[in-house]
């Protein structure tokens, strides 16, 4: 066989992006209940952004103003939007289908896959949910542009570290679900820490001193308050770079757990028969 | 149908439930963590600012047990009967209720009662107990009365949205985003209604009425007010969950008509 | 007077045609563009008390659709329907308290908990008297062989012996007609047997009328001497099969066994279906005449051994039946499931 030029090394990327186009497509079947999808989305930016109007009126807590809240409520809104975190239903339906098995001993690598799947879901919310919603929501509450040059580099990084931090969180949990044959009591325990830790519905600034310590070094506050926190510019300097550094830990973390228990799922499948 | 038969049917889902003790304890206990999680949230954020529009913690407490106690109540009876009503239509499965001598939506609802939401009460119960006791509140039996009876007609607006929803089922497919919609509009209900703007408002008052479930009675209760709408119309509260119930009650027979006309 | 009458019956479902293409998604929730497919169409026909009835056709011909109208899940789009003096889907849940529905692909049974759970609160939803509800849980118990069944939780039983359980249920409330569709459907012979024998006793014996849908032609011949036969929603045949096989079946096969190769042989009145030699397969008329005649043409120039005669298949009827109607002919894939069905039951 005559190896074409860069030939090994490209396959798999292409591979990785055939898969995600196909997810982006069988995405497309839904695009008619997309409209119910942004509305759902803008309540939630609504109900928040009532929220902080009545609680800082015109004024501002640590600095922090109405107009700063409802741009740090948009984007975390956007980050659920297109966090890779339903990984976890789909492996619990194919687990109840009994089809996980078939995934498990495929000659690819199954969360490799997942994520191209995942991402072109994320796509797809992007281009028919996101941009919408946020244009409606500019245009009715208003937006403010990144902080600096520096802080809208910045976000696009934090974005990547909330979209993998959610995909390892996601496999973790969908792996522990091969072992405990349910999902939905992680997705619940998780659901629960992001919602305290997470800081959508509450910026971690306003923590009180001892909790907000704890929140800093968890994961979770990765999916929705780092990042918007970083376009707002209060998370700049030497703090940004520590942030993304502990953010590029958890990633690492995860997803080496997540590699370490799916290799033991498919040991498990392959040796012991499931 | 009876109450008794009804009640047989709601006794053969406990016991189908109880086969799966460990998983639907475990279920409890996962369901119980994130609510708490959540009004861990809503209790930082009164912390650090003691008020919203002039509700304390106690106030806002309130509004959140009263918005989880009746969607638990309401939820019990008709969330899984329409959640499952699209693959119903979709399987078939709809049929075997149709050939049986008993009303369908009760039927349906006696066979999907859902136990699970013992955690939701619980925990839902517990704060309103602490709520009520903390809040300034005038015990008359006139306000005893308003809260009993916001219990119980709340928790009937809640089980007539989730019904109407389900409706929705014979006609579209893929309503389970409509029921993530229904859960983003019961936040609306856990703060003081007049912080929103007046769409929301009218939408909550006089097209899904969940502002009685939670708002309307509290606000009479602790005398704030600060909305839209007179404060006198939370006395209607008694009457607006049995009217809308039975408003969704009929849409969905007209819906099951519908079904039995055009073939689902 | 007749259980049940259909005059000139029809349905046709209604579905919601998405809009593809740009703005697609928008538009199909402002318009709603309809189709439209008939499934059953200007069927009549009535049924006698204590009749059992097979009611078949290759898939898609509109059995089920019939059946739910007949049970009233369906309302009719035209013609009538009336089922024991009332119009089912007027006097739905009336209708149903006289009646008694089997679907072979849904269970009517609460999956988790014993059966018996589920047959007691069936006796309460159709208001069973206990000694009545006893005296036919026991019967349909003995006659099915339920046993020990009736404690296990649903989930734990066979198809086979689930099936039985539904039945069972069916018939708790000694309902005066019983709908069954596709009951044997994935079952192996012997719960197929054990199926076929309970119907026909609860037929003879009870005189409860049956109504019957299968792709298994063995279920019709052992327990309905009276079929009607759809295709594409329409009626084509209905009345015994016992004529059915006269009209359709007119040929017999004769099968002769020769001494020796006689080689090619032709003869008039026969058709050769199969050459294997010394044994060789004829289609001959039905009638003693024809038949004596094509046996003692051949005897007379060349020894035979052994004669056997076989009667027509109903299959090989039902195919005939087909066959005839032309452009009405089932697809073949639908053959294909048709023969493939029959070849599971011998
Ligand atoms: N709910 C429905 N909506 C649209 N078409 C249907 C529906 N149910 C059945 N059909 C169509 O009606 C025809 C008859 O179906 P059915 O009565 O189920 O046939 P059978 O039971 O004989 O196999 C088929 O063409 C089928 O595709
Ligand atoms: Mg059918």
């Amino acid at each position: 066989m005559v190896a074409r030029p860069g030939g090994d090394a490209v396959r798999p990327i292409r591979t990785f992006l055939a898969f995600l186009g196909t997810s982006f497509r069988k995405n497309l079947a839904y695009r008619s209940e997309v409209w119910l999808s942004i509305l759902f989305g803008l309540l939630a930016i609504v109900i928040q952004a009532a929220i902080w109007r009545a609680l800082l009126g015109d004024g501002a807590a640590e600095g922090i103003t109405v107009d700063d809240m409802v741009t740090y409520v948009i984007i975390t809104t956007v980050i659920s939007a297109v966090s890779l975190h339903r990984l976890v239903s789909d492996v619990d339906e194919r687990l109840r289908g009994g089809d996980i098995a078939v995934d498990l001993v495929k000659p690819m690598h199954y969360p490799t896959l997942q994520l191209a799947d995942q991402l072109g879901r994320s796509a797809f919310q992007l281009a028919f949910v996101v941009v919408p919603m946020v244009v409606i929501a500019a245009l009715t509450f208003g937006i403010e542009a990144p902080a600096s040059a520096t802080a809208g580099a910045a976000f696009v990084a934090s974005l990547a570290i909330a979209l993998l931090v959610s995909f390892t969180q996601g496999l973790l949990l969908a792996l522990l679900a091969f072992w405990f044959l349910t999902t939905f009591h992680f997705i619940w325990a998780n659901g629960a820490l992001l919602t305290l830790f997470g800081g959508a519905n509450l910026p971690l600034w306003f923590f009180p001193d001892a909790l907000e310590t704890v929140a800093r070094l968890l994961p979770y506050q990765f999916v929705a308050f780092v990042p918007a926190a970083i376009w707002l510019g209060e998370i700049a300097g030497s703090e940004l770079a520590w942030t993304l550094a502990l953010g590029v830990m958890w990633v690492a973390i995860q997803g080496a757990a997540g590699q370490a228990l799916w290799s033991a799922a498919v040991h498990r499948l392959t040796v012991q028969g499931g | 149908m009876t109450p008794a038969l009804f009640w047989h049917h709601v006794r053969l889902r406990l016991r189908e439930r109880m086969e799966y003790r460990g998983a639907f304890l475990l279920g409890l206990l996962a369901q119980g963590i994130g609510y708490a999680a959540e009004i861990a949230v809503i209790w930082l954020l009164l912390h650090r600012f003691e008020a919203i529009a002039g509700w304390m913690w106690p106030e806002i407490a309130l509004l959140y047990s009263l918005s989880v106690l009746t969607y638990a109540i309401g939820a019990a009876f008709t969330y899984s009967p329409m959640t499952e009503l699209e693959q119903m239509v979709q399987r078939g499965t709809l049929e075997t209720v149709l050939v049986k001598p008993t009303d369908p939506f009760w039927t349906l609802i006696g066979q999907r009662f859902n136990v699970g939401y013992l955690s939701h009460l619980l925990l839902a119960g517990t704060v309103m107990t602490w709520a009520i006791a903390t809040a300034p509140i005038d015990w008359t039996p006139a306000s005893v009365g308003l809260l009993v009876a916001t219990v119980a007609s709340g928790s009937m607006i809640q089980a007539a949205v989730l019904t109407l929803i389900g409706t929705w089922a014979f006609r579209f497919t893929r309503s389970w985003t409509l029921f993530a919609i229904n859960g983003q509009a019961s936040r609306f209900i856990r703060f003081p209604i007049g912080i929103f703007g007046i769409i929301p408002q009218i939408l909550l008052t006089l097209v899904i009425p969940l502002a009685f479930a939670t708002y309307y009675p509290a606000a009479i209760l602790i005398s704030e007010d600060g909305q839209l709408f007179p404060g006198w119309i939370g006395w209607l509260t008694p009457v607006v969950g049995p009217v809308f119930m039975w408003v969704a009650y009929r849409t969905w027979t007209r819906g099951i008509d519908r079904y039995q006309g055009a073939g689902g | 007077m007749s259980i049940i009458t259909v005059s000139h019956l029809g349905k046709d479902y209604r579905q919601i045609r998405r809009i593809d293409g740009r703005f697609g998604a928008v538009r199909t929730l402002f318009t709603r563009q309809s189709m439209t497919r008939t499934a059953v169409d200007d069927i009549s026909f009535s049924i006698e008390p204590g009749e059992a009835v097979g009611y078949i056709g290759p898939n898609g011909a509109g059995k089920s659709t019939t059946i739910k109208m007949l049970t009233g899940i369906l309302v009719p789009t035209r013609g009538a329907v009336e089922v024991l003096g009332v119009e089912p889907h007027r006097h739905r849940r009336r209708n149903a308290s006289r009646i008694g529905v089997v679907f072979g692909q849904r269970s009517q049974l609460w999956w988790d908990l014993p059966v018996i759970e589920s047959f007691e609160l069936h006796r309460h939803v159709y208001d069973i008297p206990p000694e009545r509800y006893r005296a036919m849980r026991d019967r349909c118990t003995e006659l099915l062989g339920l046993g020990d069944l009736l404690q296990s939780p649903v989930r734990q039983l066979s198809l086979g012996q689930r099936m039985r359980c539904e039945l069972a249920m069916a018939l708790l409330h000694q309902p005066e007609i019983l709908f069954l569709d596709e009951p044997t459907i994935g079952l192996d012979i012997e719960a197929k047997d054990r199926i076929r024998d309970f119907l026909r006793t609860v037929n003879r014996e009870q005189g409860t009328t049956i109504i019957l849908t299968t792709h298994d032609l063995a279920d019709i011949e052992e327990i309905c001497p009276r079929i009607i036969v759809i295709n594409r929603g329409g009626l084509i045949y209905d009345g015994a099969i016992q004529s059915l096989k006269a009209q359709l079946g007119s040929q017999r096969q004769v099968t002769i066994d020769f001494e020796d190769d006689p080689g090619p042989i032709t003869i008039s009145q026969a058709t050769l279906l199969s050459d294997q030699g010394r044994r060789k397969t004829f289609a001959v008329e039905r009638s003693v005449e024809s038949t004596l005649a094509v046996l003692s043409s051949i005897a007379s120039s060349h020894p035979v051994q052994d004669v056997s005669f076989a009667e027509p298949a109903i299959e090989d009827v039902i195919r005939t039946l087909y066959a005839g109607l032309g452009k009405a002919v089932p697809e073949s894939d639908e053959l294909d499931r048709w023969s493939r069905g029959r070849v599971v039951t011998q």
